[in-house]
């Protein structure tokens, strides 16, 4: 596999520096390349793969049964740590676990510290453990009858014999020939034998039905719990890099974002072979080839320097010139955030830089956040991320004051088309004339705020007209005749204007409709 | 058989009576299993009683509670006398279900100990008793509740869900009281579920099992009879 030639690479370089420059301050011609070293390096890497688990545990009343059965948690943790020492020895296992990584784009090159999980080396164990409440007995000693599988019987209460209820005790009863006879039920006894307990002054205890004990709670009875345990396999990865043997940006590099290198074929990877470790560990050892050099350019004859390196000509520690480049822009866009001066003037000034001017295009065509990732894709490299933000939010800012006397102005003439229209409705005999063929007051409400949202869209209409037209005068000379443009800055703060104002002037009109004797609106508190 | 009254205590204080039929042979040595049989709207009379003998013949202690003791102990009522049968609603519309479960609870704990149980309680009602057996057969631990023609389980059913035990209820489809589509609500409800069993009787109305009353249906309430014997036997044995 052959790596890309340096030389080459450095024309590329070329071209992208020419492309960052011409209009900045600079024309292509005058970035060249001053000096260039380049070579093609070799390094080799090793990603250590260890092997982790995670277990979940889940209890279940009862003996139940899910994977393998084992005798107790001792076992348990020993039956995981031996399938887990199997596992890296087990060639097939070692197989598919190093496939995980080699399988992909990267190759899990770089990889540090990811997890990966290994569902199919997922395994399923149960324990049974006796209930710690009843020791296993899955029953209790009644709490009522202590075990001793009687009560007392609430009938005679434990007497054995209760009154006769025929003779009510008495003995005797009276007989038809309204004399004393000794009572048939109990002889005369006056008691007879207790019916609930049958003479024996106890009953069977209701709680356990006289078997002295109930189930034990916790374990429903059954004496023991399943505990379920799932064994989850996953592994860790750990990067290592002889650092000496390659150049200090280029470690940085492939540590940030080396698995994105190898994928999008900045380095080449002559090899990814899986080995076993002395300790038995597993690990991918890496052989990688790039092309590295250096770089200096000049830059209407100063000097930058760059490193170069990958086959896609990245330039490496290359530190940001544009903001020294475009200063005299970046002042004219100051003062145009600030209102210092004649905004459309110094916005136009501003835009002789193409970044300045590609970042106004932006911040009327999208919102802040993607005027910045569209900024930034353009510019990738020579600026700072903060200054691009600063550059974003000074463009929003200067076309917010070109636009600013024109919204005004266009708040209000579009106020006096809704003192027109609504004046026109209520202070003549078309409201009363309208409102008498409404059967609620509920129309008539909604007629009114029907009003008074399109007087403010109008209004909003007119501010919008108003900006745009001063904004295509600062930055018209920039946009294409097809640009499609967002609402210039703050026109949505000056629509709400516009709202309001239609809701007042329907207020005050509605006042004057009381004192000339017109129709007002129902919904209009008189009193 | 022999029978014999059981004083039984309220929950609350004070006490009712409860008639009981023991069939033969049954001693502590060859306990037998436990009916409690609940009443209409008409009292322990000798309609009731008759059903406890009958169950005791079928081999189960049956008792009969007198469920209207706080209004009025020991009552009686015909439901072929005007009066006795205007009376039997007064009673009705004093009689406070909650308080009736109660002593339904107090007397299937009552029975559960007796010296000839095997502690295998069940029940079975009659009208207002049907809907109390539902009752029972959502809040107590008895072990089989049997229903014939209740009235009112329709506005019950959310109760339902706590049904531990069996249940079987006799449903007749002509049934006065309760009208066809607050018997198709407990058929969606309760139909399907493993521990409940429901039997239709095309045609016949309210208390058709009743001997003497006006509906009574003598091959219907045979059929329902044999369901409900079984049905104990299965559970409580």
């Amino acid at each position: 596999m052959c790596s890309a030639d340096p030389k080459e690479l450095a024309k590329k370089s070329l071209m992208i520096m020419r492309e960052l420059c011409d209009g900045n301050g600079a024309t292509a011609d005058s970035v060249q390349i001053k000096e260039a070293r380049g070579e093609v390096l070799d390094m080799q890497g090793i990603t250590h793969i260890e092997l982790t688990h995670i277990t979940e545990q889940e209890r279940k009343v009862g003996k139940h049964i899910q994977g393998a059965l084992l005798p107790n948690a001792q076992m348990l943790g020993a039956e995981i740590a031996q399938t887990i020492a199997k596992m890296g020895k087990n060639d097939e296992s070692r197989k598919v676990i190093t496939g995980k990584l080699l399988n992909r784009t990267d190759k899990g090159f770089s990889s540090h510290g990811e997890e990966i999980n290994l569902p199919e080396f997922g395994i399923e164990y149960t324990t049974h453990e006796p209930c710690g409440s009843c020791q296993g007995q899955g029953g209790a000693t009644c709490k009522r009858c202590n075990g001793r599988c009687q009560e007392t019987c609430t009938q005679c209460h434990a007497k054995t014999m209760i009154p006769c209820r025929k003779c009510s005790g008495n003995g005797f009863t009276m007989g038809q020939d309204n004399k004393q006879q000794k009572c048939n039920f109990c002889f005369g006894h006056r008691q007879v034998a207790c019916p609930l307990c049958q003479k024996r002054g106890t009953i069977k205890c209701r709680i356990c039905n006289g078997a002295g004990k109930t189930k034990c709670d916790p374990c429903k009875g059954s004496g023991a719990f399943s505990v379920f345990t799932k064994l989850k396999i996953a592994i860790k990865t750990l990067f290592e890099m002889d650092r000496t043997s390659v150049p200090a940006p280029v470690v940085y590099a492939i540590e940030n974002s080396g698995d994105k290198l190898v994928a999008q074929k900045h380095i080449d990877l002559i090899s990814a072979e899986s080995v076993r470790r002395e300790d038995g560990g597993m690990a991918i050892h890496y052989k990688a080839r790039f092309p590295y050099g250096d770089l200096v350019f000049s830059v209407n004859g100063k000097p930058i320097t760059a490193h170069l390196f990958g086959n896609r000509g990245k330039m490496l520690k290359l530190k940001p010139f544009l903001e020294d480049m475009i200063e005299p822009g970046l002042e004219h866009l100051g003062r145009a955030a600030q209102g210092d001066g004649r905004v459309a003037n110094l916005i136009k000034k501003a835009s002789q830089y193409k970044l300045i001017a590609s970042a106004l295009l932006f911040v009327s065509s999208m919102p802040k956040k993607k005027a910045f990732m569209a900024l930034k894709r353009k510019y990738p490299m020579g600026i700072s991320n903060d200054a691009v933000m600063q550059i974003i939010k000074q463009s929003d800012q200067a076309l917010g004051n070109v636009t600013r006397k024109p919204r005004y102005m266009g708040l209000g003439a579009g106020l006096i088309v809704t003192v027109l229209l609504i004046g026109g409705l209520l202070l003549t005999k078309t409201y009363a004339a309208i409102i008498v063929k409404m059967p609620h007051l509920i129309f008539e409400i909604i007629l009114s705020t029907g009003l008074v949202a399109l007087c403010g869209y109008l209004t909003t209409i007119i501010i919008k007209k108003f900006a745009d037209k001063a904004r295509s005068q600062a930055i018209g000379h920039l946009m294409a005749a097809n640009t499609k443009m967002v609402a210039p800055a703050k026109t949505r703060t000056s629509g709400l204007y516009a709202y309001i104002g239609a809701a007042i002037i329907l207020l005050i009109i509605s006042e004057i409709t009381r004192h000339v004797g017109l129709a007002t609106p129902a919904w209009y508190p008189i009193k | 058989m022999t029978n014999t009254t059981l004083t039984i205590p309220a929950k609350n204080g004070g006490s009712f009576d409860a008639y009981v039929a023991m069939p033969e042979g049954v001693s502590p040595d060859n306990p037998a299993p436990c009916v409690i049989v609940i009443q209409e709207i008409f009292g322990v009379n000798n309609g009731l009683r008759g059903k406890c003998n009958w169950l005791a013949s079928q081999g189960f202690i049956a008792i009969a509670p007198d469920l209207f003791w706080r209004v009025e102990p020991k009552i009686e009522l015909s439901d072929q006398i005007p009066e006795q049968l205007q009376r039997a609603f007064d009673l009705f519309g004093q009689f406070d279900i909650d308080k009736g479960i109660e002593d339904l609870k107090q007397t299937l704990h009552t029975i559960k100990g007796h010296a000839n149980s095997n502690g295998n309680v069940g029940c079975l009602g009659y009208c207002l008793g049907g809907k109390l057996a539902y009752l029972l057969a959502c809040h107590s631990d008895v072990k089989a509740s049997i229903g014939y023609y209740g009235v009112g389980i329709e506005n019950l059913l959310a109760d339902a869900k706590s049904i531990k035990g069996k249940l079987m209820l006799h449903i007749a489809e002509k049934d006065g009281f309760v009208p066809p589509e607050a018997q198709t609500q407990i058929r969606q409800t309760l139909g399907g579920r493993d521990n409940i069993v429901l039997h239709s009787y095309p045609d016949m109305d309210h208390a058709f099992t009743r001997e003497g009353g006006d509906n009574y249906d003598a091959g219907n309430a045979e059929i329902a009879d044999s369901h409900s014997i079984l049905f104990l036997k299965e559970n409580l044995s």
